[in-house]
């Protein structure tokens, strides 16, 4: 034990006082800051000292306050303090002008800003991939400007690896499945989306329905959209199984097949998961309202009915998570992955912009009721 | 309305408008006699000119360390069963493993985390209730109540609430499983990579209804990808099936469609199969998707790890009680953890 410590530190047990930090690197003889790195399991300390300092803790009673921690979140939710921590928001968009032009990484982006505002980061864009930041040239930067809190926003299938020293950071994946190495990921819920499309094409009396999906985002998303299709139809007649429409690029109108596959199928009505399907049934010569369709909105917009995957929900449920993880050390790859699904709700089109998040409410209760 | 948050006034902002040191700022707004009368007005009407106030929370918490540390109940979360007794909680394995989980990641982040029973002829909601509000418990998960238990009728309006499991039972909130959809899914790929060619799932009805048809979603995307003519469709066993009955469905069901491996939520397969008369590997492979640590000797499949699916309800129910929210969230997200695969001898590679 140390000589130097105070009279109150060394008196762990005295009535009428909760054990310190202090307490607990006096009896250990480290400093009180390398108790409360060791406490949040810091990779910084040496894994026997981690122990040792958690054996002290426990034996003299010390435990973390929760009236301080919920305090540092309040403070740091009110005033950002000038070095604020960064947190690195990663894309493969071939550029800024393309980041832009999405509307999902724009209202991605959105959402984890002005969350991160609130939580007391900063939130900074980098692009990465060919003309941009090499994966070695980013880990410089991250290392450098001391930013260990990273956000992949939904990466292309162009990449398929980030190869960056993980051990050092807290991460998260925006959709990405499909990039190594292995995340948590934080998604909209595109699996509930379809059985919400389903379901409500069959309440119309609908029974041969499509699923036109991007191939892109299926893969990013492993296929969940087309796994809510599939388990909402609960059928294994794969004979009559109309397999979905895959395609590449929506914008650039439809391709040779498609007429084909509206007819050899019979389809009479359509779930659009593919964004930028404007204009392709008529041009297939089906005129409105003759096929139904339910289509995956990124927001809710008037005029526009549809599933809302509301991407800004998903940027700020990333940031909030990423931050928890932050303020419990919780650094490098998981050990165990787990995956998070932000709702997704109907809209009929009345909306004048994107749903309040706190005010969606009764919609989400209504339906989970309704189940 | 961020931009007035993120500007919030400070004593040092007071200061530097009344070119005096913050220190003065500070003993002048608690009137102390040291500071000129005069020096004193001119602070207080600069401070309410930029809207400077004391900032409560903070207040509070200055008292409660400068008062001499006295001890404070540990704050606490409830982690609420609705088995009747431990004994009976301790037998699901599954249970054990959640709460563990929650229970280590709540000590980790300062609180206590009290497992209460909600069962029949055990705790009523009233009673509920009433210890709640006596321990001063802000936050509740809700472990994994089982359908055939019933659940309990309770204002949650007043909590911080996370769900663990039973997803379609009320109240709608923050709900954290096992990814039941990934772990259909890594059994078929697995299976499939061992070379087995004809693969099917059996689930039992009430399994699958608790799990919203996740299973099925994994299996049915997953056959879909496989030729038209090694495709299967899933056995569902119904409800409250003997094992006699269970044994026959099972064996005409593997016959019909020639299948040579199978994945079952039951960690009781290798038991299902001898009963419809398999020998397992020798005329049909098994796995189970459903394992907990330590794995049955020789059992292939998922191993699905319910400590961190508690771990992730103490760590989201840890993120609702510093934000502040109570009752049913308004958009409540869904949180699912992964299982990994174990070989054994039940489902040996292909040869």
């Amino acid at each position: 034990m140390k000589t130097l410590s105070t009279p109150l530190a060394t008196t762990p047990g005295a009535p009428g006082r909760r054990p310190t930090m202090k307490d607990v690197a006096a009896l250990v003889g480290v400093h009180q800051t390398t108790v409360s790195l060791a406490l949040r399991d810091h990779p910084g300390i040496p894994v026997a000292t981690r122990e040792k300092i958690r054996e002290a803790a426990a034996r003299i009673g010390y435990r973390p306050d929760p009236a301080l921690d919920a305090f540092n979140f309040y403070r740091l939710s009110n005033h950002p303090i000038r070095s604020a921590p960064l947190m690195a928001f990663l894309s493969d968009q071939p550029s800024a002008a393309a980041f832009s032009g999405s509307a999902v990484h724009r209202d991605l982006y959105e959402g984890a800003r002005a969350q991160a505002e609130k939580l007391g980061f900063v939130l900074e864009r980098f692009l990465v991939g060919p003309g941009q930041l090499s994966a070695a040239r980013l880990d410089h930067v991250l290392v450098a400007r001391n930013i260990g809190c990273v956000l992949l926003g939904a990466f292309s299938l162009e990449t398929a690896e980030l190869p960056l020293d993980w051990s050092r950071l807290c991460a998260l994946k925006i959709d990405s499945f499909h990039v190594q190495p292995r995340l948590d990921v934080v998604s909209a819920n595109y699996q509930d989306a379809a059985r919400q499309a389903v379901l409500r094409l069959r309440a119309q009396g609908r029974r041969r329905i499509g699923l036109v999906i991007a191939r892109g985002d299926e893969t990013r998303l492993e296929n969940h959209a087309y796994a809510g299709f599939l388990v909402e139809h609960a059928t294994t007649d794969w004979e009559r199984t109309i397999p979905p429409f895959a395609i590449d690029d929506a914008s650039a109108g439809p391709v040779r097949d498609w007429a084909e596959w509206l007819s050899r199928h019979r389809i009479d009505a359509l779930v659009v998961a593919a964004p930028g399907w404007d204009g392709w049934l008529e041009q297939a010569g089906i005129q409105a309202p003759g096929i139904p369709v339910a289509r995956f909105r990124v927001r809710a917009e008037r005029g526009q009915p549809g599933l809302v995957l509301n991407h800004r929900e998903v940027g700020v449920r990333a940031v909030e998570l990423l931050a928890m993880r932050w303020h419990t050390n919780q650094r490098g790859l998981p050990a165990f992955v787990s995956n998070t699904f932000t709702p997704v709700d109907w809209s009929d089109g009345s909306e004048l912009g994107a749903p309040a998040v706190a005010e969606a409410g009764t919609r989400a209760n209504a339906r989970a009721g309704g189940r | 309305m961020d931009a007035g948050h993120s500007k919030r006034p400070t004593v040092k902002d007071v200061a530097r408008l009344a070119q005096v040191h913050f220190t003065t700022v500070s003993l002048a707004l608690r009137d102390h006699p040291r500071i000129p009368q005069a020096t004193r007005d001119r602070i207080r009407r600069i401070a309410e000119e930029i809207g400077y106030k004391r900032d409560p929370l903070f207040m509070a918490l200055v008292a409660r360390r400068g008062g001499a540390q006295q001890p404070v109940p540990t704050p606490r979360m409830a982690f609420i069963t609705n088995r009747s007794t431990r004994e009976a909680f301790d037998a699901g394995v599954h249970l054990r493993g959640f709460y563990e989980g929650a229970r280590l990641q709540a000590e980790a982040m300062g609180y206590s985390c009290d497992l209460l029973f909600a069962g029949p002829g055990a705790m009523t909601a009233e009673a509920l209730s009433a210890h709640l509000k006596q321990t001063g418990t802000e936050g509740v998960i809700i472990g994994a109540f089982e359908p055939q238990l019933g659940t309990i009728e309770m204002d949650w309006s007043r909590y911080a609430v996370v769900k663990i499991d039973a997803r379609y039972m009320a109240p709608v909130a923050t709900f954290v499983s096992n990814d039941q959809m990934q772990v259909a899914r890594l059994a078929h790929q697995r299976l499939r990579a061992l070379g087995y060619r004809r693969i099917g799932m059996a689930i039992n009805r009430h399994d699958e209804e608790a799990t919203g048809g996740l299973f099925s979603a994994g299996c049915l995307v997953e056959q879909v990808g496989f030729p038209l003519s090694e495709r299967v469709p899933p056995l569902s066993f119904g409800y409250n099936l003997r094992m006699d009955s269970a044994a026959r469905q099972f064996r005409e069901w593997v016959l019909k469609h020639r299948i040579d491996a199978v994945l079952c939520n039951w960690t009781s397969i290798l038991d299902l199969a001898a009963a419809a008369g398999f020998r397992v590997p020798g005329d049909l492979a098994c796995c189970c998707v459903c394992l907990t640590e330590p794995v049955p000797e020789g059992l292939a499949g998922v191993v699905q790890n319910h400590r961190a699916v508690g771990q992730k309800a103490a760590e989201a129910l840890a993120l609702s009680l510093k934000t502040g929210a109570r009752g049913v969230p308004a958009r409540p997200s869904f949180t699912y953890v992964e299982g990994y695969w174990r070989d054994g001898a039940s489902a040996p590679a292909v040869v």
